[in-house]
């Protein structure tokens, strides 16, 4: 197959035992391990512990893409050299979660916001749905030029039919809550001020159908990025992607 | 695999091991690299097919023939998969390296699904034991490795 072509190939040394999954190329043991690092690390760290067949052939590019980061911490242990470094080495390789991650941690916590901006474009770009999800709103606050690309990708997920928005949005705050907040969002950073902001809190939500109300899908985002960010309640549009398609 | 009545064109696969496999053209384009054949003009005469044995062959196209039946609906091909994949090891692993010999996404993916299913959720000990393997770590290399790694198990 064209990813095992592209591998790396690396010759790992055979067991002397008989045992009939050694008998399979690298290549292939690497795609059987590449799917239990997507089912947890701790799976995969359990198999490369097992032996030095499945030790050496975890430590391919394709595995680290793969590892599911669900249960390694959002920000990981400060005083674990291992865990950063084996974070480092999943983001090396393009691990579409770690890239997400780091880019969210630059973006919003270190205010590095260049740097953020580059990570999470990687990882929408690798497939990424919440990426792609927090992307499309900070593309919408960041002025009128960009609008039509946040727009555009937002309504990707929302036409998508295996990802919903909610679960974007649900995941994206589990993530922000998990994130040791040192900085707060400076408020020159806020999405465009919506002139219909005082109307909107009056009436705390539009008419889904209202499809022109692009200012008012600003402010929602607006409000829900902050709201998630400093942990601070429901936000103030529950459905903010409604009505996004058809925009002046 | 029995011949069925078809007016589907028919391809002869030849197995490493001598065996003959008459299979229907649409079944047997699940396959890429038989596609290529095919699309190529190549697939005239038996197909040699060097590196799946007979048996091996028969279970492959016993997947491409159900994934090739447009009335199945996802959930039926999800329930057939799970059966399919009931297997032992040696089976399994002759259906990975066809597939990707072959060149049959759906299935490599399947059957390194199924082993990385055996291996998930289970100890080293236990995986060893599943898999046959011999702990060919050295007591210092074991105690390092469990060092570097204890901050995954905490």
């Amino acid at each position: 197959m064209a990813r095992s072509q592209a591998m790396k190939r690396r010759r790992v040394k055979r067991p002397r035992f008989h045992s009939a999954i050694a008998l399979l190329p690298n290549e292939l043991v690497i795609q059987v391990l590449g799917r239990v690092a997507a089912a947890s690390h701790t799976d995969l760290f359990n198999a490369k512990l097992s032996c030095k067949l499945f030790h050496e052939v975890s430590d391919d590019t394709y595995v680290y893409q793969q590892v599911s980061l669900e249960r390694f911490p959002v920000v990981p242990w400060p005083t674990s050299e291992q865990a950063s470094s084996f974070f480092e080495k999943c983001k090396e390789c393009g691990n579409p979660e770690a890239l997400y991650r780091q880019g969210l941690i630059e973006y919003f916590d270190h205010m590095r916001l260049e740097l953020g901006l580059q990570c999470i474009k990687r990882a929408a770009n690798l497939g990424h749905v919440e990426a792609s999800y927090i992307l499309g709103i900070i593309l919408l606050c960041s002025g009128e030029e960009f609008r039509q690309q946040a727009i555009q990708l937002l309504d990707s997920i929302r036409n998508s039919r295996v990802t919903k928005v909610g679960e974007c949005r649900k995941k994206l705050k589990a993530t922000l809550r998990g994130m040791w907040v040192m900085n707060k969002l400076n408020p020159k950073q806020k999405p465009m001020e919506c002139k219909m902001r005082d109307q909107h809190k009056r009436t705390k939500g539009w008419s889904t159908e209202d499809d022109d109300d692009l200012h008012c899908q600003a402010c929602g985002f607006d409000c829900e990025v902050g709201a998630s960010y400093f942990g601070m309640g429901k936000p103030v549009a529950q459905t903010p992607l409604t009505g996004l398609t058809a925009s002046p | 695999m029995s011949l069925s009545p078809s007016t589907s064109k028919m391809l002869s696969l030849k197995s490493s091991d001598g065996k003959v496999l008459e299979v229907e053209e649409h079944v047997a384009v699940l396959c890429e690299t038989i596609k290529s054949l095919v699309e190529d003009g190549c697939a005239d005469s038996p197909i040699p097919l060097a590196n799946v044995d007979g048996a091996t062959l028969g279970n492959v196209m016993e997947w491409c023939k159900k994934h090739a039946d447009q009335k199945a609906s996802a959930d039926d091909l999800e329930d057939w998969d799970a059966e399919f994949v009931e297997r032992d090891q040696g089976e399994l692993y002759h259906l990975i390296m066809a597939a990707n010999y072959l060149n049959i996404k759906g299935l490599l993916d399947l059957i390194c699904q199924k082993v990385a299913d055996m291996i998930k959720g289970k100890h080293p000990e236990k995986i060893r034991e599943i898999f046959n393997i011999e702990n060919d770590f050295t007591p210092e290399q074991q105690e390092q490795i469990r060092k570097d790694n204890s901050w995954a198990f905490e």
